[in-house]
């Protein structure tokens, strides 16, 4: 049992570049929305947005970034100065990083000059993945505990959040930093105006004239620390945090259910495991996008949750939605009405809306509430609700596992590649040619689902889809609450691409909105929740070739704690144009390994819940030479660089030869790690590197990025 | 008005992707969303995407684009009353 406390914090945003200029502009009702000027966009002076105006270069002290990870690091330095940490704790801290767009910005930029006919070396793409941001920040803040990236489109920071007291909860970190960050980009500028969802008035959240959203960026990241370990190095904590809840609708790709029954779940769950009542709830900071259905939805939802709803408050009118770093912004803002006693205003906010029937509060107001909870709800149906404490009155979270307790696999399934390399076809304006790589063909897995229900989706979400079926075709989902983690490294690469593309070409006349939902990494999670109807907890971890060890983590976690009783884990990474290039770029290809895809899947339970699933899986985010012992193989990636001092006699094989190269190979290894424990022999999908295996009892999987390397036990019983 | 509603119907097509419908397999009174060819609120969206792209005729509500979507006839007569004369 231990309590968790924020004891630093930083943001930049459109309403303040620090914390302090934040929480001013609160106090004085001061919005920062305007004219967007950051770049040439056919959609400019439409409607206000949240742009930061700084020289952002100048202010994060490093050259060679994109302006997502710029805003992350001077957030970072912020909460890092605040908590007053030591080099020393800073190097044992965990770092999760929530995001959407990462180097999208520089991504579009070149994208234009290759349909114009420019020639672009491809390291100029390096910024584009979420993940570079995370691995950004780790190196230049010289963190070395465990990292990843969250993307689940705009509960992101919040859920970043929510991992990181996981971290902290299960022992794995005494010290994290986490938090979101995104920047302005024409994709989500288009994106979200083709979705009719964009204000030309700023938001009005609550108000019975609405219209809609105003875009934005910035980052926020908070420290997030054991209490013990804050008392003993003499921080002062901020606020607790008391509780957190995650859900999924379940319901669509992109809206909420119209009667917030995800929201209400929860928000519930965070309730329970802050031990409050709503009662205890002081204030609320809404999610409040100020769309239509959004507010609609959220109104609905707290009426149900709360026989009077507490004073609250969308603050979004003040810096616009920022997207990843909306939760992580509403944290901090959280602890800040904590710290003052200050509830802030909803700006924008005049008429009552018959249909939602509240009023929050129209200007700030003095009060002390001992807890505040705040709200993130976003596609795919993601829903994380937080709740914060005031330090000494809050009681401990409940439900906590001291270690997360191994799982064991009820069912597995797998797409794999055609183990003959082909030519890839490119499209014929990238100018590229001769590419070999591992395909999976069409008829495997497109034909496994009904043509109409996938007619808009991209090839990650139906291969997703189709690895699910086959999984359900074993056995179905018994519990509605299970819990959905996908590991995939890129996500709808292709989709992205095409929005970005047709934008270029069509000077941004004709956005294309089914493929910008789709863009987001979390709808394949999205998807698979709601073709099988879960609705527990949702999480989309997408740290490269670092993603399926931390999903697994978070699976044992969940299920060790009762969160849910099955859970559903997938990876899955498909071929695209980009990706190839990149990993050509990125010198990942090489002979004789060739660009692959494909999907793993997996119904999973708590270890001892399911007497006759006889093999276990445990997730390590540190790769510790003690986990060899008894190991009869090692696997690892084709080209990845092998642990140091490995007994001399240990089998090594890797899967990365059937499976080509991917992001998330390391899934379809993983089932054949455990298809060779099923049968105590070496599968035909790995190839033997060295030694020669006796029986198979345990097989240890490493996931390997640069420095980093994080473990995978898989056990027979 | 018989041949807007032919054109439509292969611009439906095309812009939703239903790739296994054909144009006489669309009844042009029929209901497009919840029963009928079954559409959704994204392809409202793409729907709205477009009637812009190629009758030059700007959705900004959702409210105005399910009324004009609810068929396909509908759809016409609202392109016929909303184009520049």
């Amino acid at each position: 049992m231990r309590d968790i406390v924020i004891t630093g914090r930083g943001l930049i945003s459109a309403a303040g570049s620090n914390v302090g200029e934040f929480y001013r502009a609160l106090q004085n009702g001061q919005s920062g929305l305007k004219k967007l000027s950051l770049f040439n966009s056919a959609r400019s002076g439409h409607f206000p947005v949240g742009e930061i105006n700084d020289n952002l270069t100048e202010l994060c002290g490093e050259s060679g970034l994109s302006r997502s990870s710029e805003l992350a690091l001077i957030a970072a330095r912020e909460a890092i100065a605040e908590a007053n940490l030591s080099p020393g704790d800073l190097a044992k801290a965990a770092l999760i990083n929530g995001a959407c767009t990462g180097g999208m910005l520089i991504s579009e930029e070149l994208i234009s000059r290759l349909i114009a006919g420019e020639e672009i070396a491809w390291p100029a793409f390096r910024q584009h993945e979420c993940s570079v941001t995370t691995g950004k920040l780790a190196a230049i803040l010289a963190i070395h505990g465990p990292i990843s990236t969250i993307s689940t489109a705009c509960t992101s920071g919040a859920l970043a959040i929510a991992i990181g007291a996981d971290l902290i909860q299960t022992g794995a970190a005494e010290v994290v930093l986490c938090g979101g960050t995104d920047s302005l980009t024409r994709l989500t500028l288009n994106g979200f105006a083709s979705l009719l969802v964009v204000s030309d008035i700023g938001p009005k959240p609550f108000d019975a004239h609405r219209q809609g959203m105003s875009l934005a960026e910035g980052a926020a990241f908070i420290v997030l620390e054991s209490a013990d370990h804050a008392r003993k190095r003499g921080a002062k904590a901020l606020a607790t945090l008391a509780g957190y809840g995650a859900s999924c609708d379940a319901y669509h790709a992109s809206g909420p259910h119209p009667e917030g029954l995800g929201a209400v779940s929860a928000m519930e769950k965070a309730l329970k495991m802050a031990a409050a009542t709503p009662d205890d709830i002081g204030y609320i900071n809404a999610h409040g996008t100020g769309t239509k259905e959004n507010d609609r939805m959220e109104a609905k939802a707290l009426q149900k949750v709360f026989k009077k709803v507490p004073p609250f408050s969308s603050t979004k009118a003040f810096y616009g939605h920022p997207l990843a770093a909306s939760g992580a912004i509403e944290a901090i803002l959280s602890t800040l009405v904590l710290e003052h006693n200050f509830l802030p205003a909803n700006l924008g906010f005049k008429d009552i809306d018959p249909e939602i029937a509240l009023v929050p509060l129209t200007a700030g107001i003095k009060a002390a509430p001992n807890f505040v909870m705040s709200n993130s709800f976003g596609f795919g149906g993601n829903n994380v609700v937080l709740i914060f404490g005031r330090p000494g009155k809050t009681p401990t979270i409940e439900q906590v596992a001291t270690r997360p307790a191994k799982v064991a696999i009820a069912a597995q399934a797998a797409i794999w590649p055609e183990e003959e390399k082909s030519t890839y076809v490119f499209p014929e304006w990238l100018s590229f040619a001769g590419e070999k790589v591992q395909k999976v063909p069409d008829a495997a897995f497109k034909s496994l689902l009904p043509p109409m229900k996938i007619r808009r989706l991209g090839r990650v979400q139906i291969m997703a889809l189709a690895a699910a079926q086959k999984l359900i075709q074993i056995a179905p989902f018994t519990d509605r609450e299970a819990t959905v983690l996908v590991a995939t490294g890129l996500g709808e690469h292709s989709e992205t691409a095409a929005f970005i593309e047709n934008m270029a070409r069509n000077n941004e006349a004709t956005p294309m909105p089914a493929k910008f939902i789709n863009s987001v990494h979390n709808s394949l999670a999205g998807q698979l929740a709601i073709w099988h109807q879960l609705s527990g907890e949702n999480h989309t971890f997408t740290h490269n070739k670092l993603s399926l060890t931390a999903a697994l983590w978070e699976a044992m976690v969940i299920l060790g704690n009762s969160r849910a009783k099955e859970a559903l884990l997938l990876a899955c990474d498909t071929l695209s144009p980009y990706a190839l290039l990149a990993g050509r770029a990125l010198n990942c290809l090489k002979a004789p390994l060739a660009a692959g895809e494909g999907a793993a899947a997996w119904r999973l339970t708590a270890a001892g819940s399911a007497p006759e699933a006889s093999i276990t899986l445990e997730a390590h985010l540190e790769y510790r030479p003690e986990l060899l012992k008894n190991a009869d193989l090692l696997l690892a990636a084709g080209d990845a660089a092998l642990p140091q001092d490995l007994p001399a006699d240990l089998p090594i094989a890797t899967w990365e030869e059937k499976s080509g190269v991917f992001c998330t190979s390391s899934g379809l290894g993983l089932t054949a790690a455990t298809d060779s424990l099923s049968c105590n022999a070496l599968s035909k999908k790995l190839t033997l590197k060295q030694g020669s295996p006796g029986a198979l009892k345990r097989i240890i999987l490493c996931e390997t990025l640069g420095q980093r390397r994080f473990a995978i036990v898989a056990e027979h019983l | 008005m018989d041949a807007l509603i032919n054109e439509l119907k292969e611009h439906i097509i095309e812009a939703l992707s239903l790739d296994e419908i054909t144009p006489e397999e669309i009844d042009a009174e029929a209901p497009l969303f919840g029963t009928g060819l079954g559409l959704d609120s994204i392809d409202a969206l793409e729907l709205a995407v477009m009637v812009e792209k190629h009758y030059h005729i700007r959705i900004t509500d959702s409210e105005v684009g399910n009324k004009a979507f609810s068929s396909v006839k509908s759809l016409a007569e609202f392109i016929q009353n909303n184009s520049a004369q």
